[in-house]
């Protein structure tokens, strides 16, 4: 199995306010180049600052 | 998938995630797959790949966790399939595949989405997406 380490409680928090904001029409998820997590960002704000907005797919289904 | 198709999926690749080394592979049966390694704080790490189905573009990727997930992981299909699309979606705009503009490149954010989402279950026993159910 994958080895995983878990987040502390208050960064666990962050990410969840976050994903909870990034569901706003206007607001997506913004990754590093290299997937980290930076908060939200504006889905439609300039492509040139690097970063990657993922503004959909933002509900999940019971499978 | 066409030529033409597959030079736009690598490019739309490789100007968004070429940091994290994306390598485009072939099976046995020709079907063509991404293969790369999300990362995400605490030095955690989930190799993924995505699949791109026969019926591409029409058909959306599946996305493939390929290490082993703890029990009771949510949103995990039979295959270690990543569960972020419903198929007969057509009410949340947001949430369609949408075959003119979306690329594999659109899934690894989802995936890395999904990674983080994974993370925080792990550390709070809760999904911190809202979950839906598609009528």
């Amino acid at each position: 199995m994958g080895s995983f380490t878990p987040l502390t409680k208050e960064r666990a928090e962050e990410i969840r306010r976050a994903m909870e904001q990034s569901r706003s029409s206007s607001e997506g998820l913004a990754f590093s180049e290299t997937g980290e997590l930076e908060g939200t960002a504006p889905v439609i704000a300039s492509p040139d600052d690097r970063r990657n907005r993922i503004g959909k797919f933002d509900t999940h289904y019971q499978p | 998938m066409d030529s033409k198709r597959l030079v736009l999926e690598h490019a739309a690749m490789m100007e968004r995630w070429s940091a994290l080394e994306p390598r485009l592979r072939s099976d046995a049966s020709g079907q063509l797959h991404w293969e790369l390694t999300l990362h995400a704080e605490g030095g955690n790490r989930l190799p993924i790949k995505i699949v791109y189905p026969s019926g591409y573009p029409a058909d959306a990727p599946d996305i493939v966790a390929l290490t082993s997930l703890p029990s009771g992981t949510p949103h995990l299909l039979p295959g270690n399939r990543i569960c972020w699309r419903h198929p007969s979606e057509s009410k949340r705009n947001r949430n369609i595949w949408c075959p003119s503009k979306d690329t594999a490149a659109l899934c690894v954010g989802v995936a890395q989405r999904w990674f983080y989402a994974f993370l925080v279950w792990l550390s709070t026993s809760k999904w911190p997406v809202p979950d839906a159910v598609s009528n």
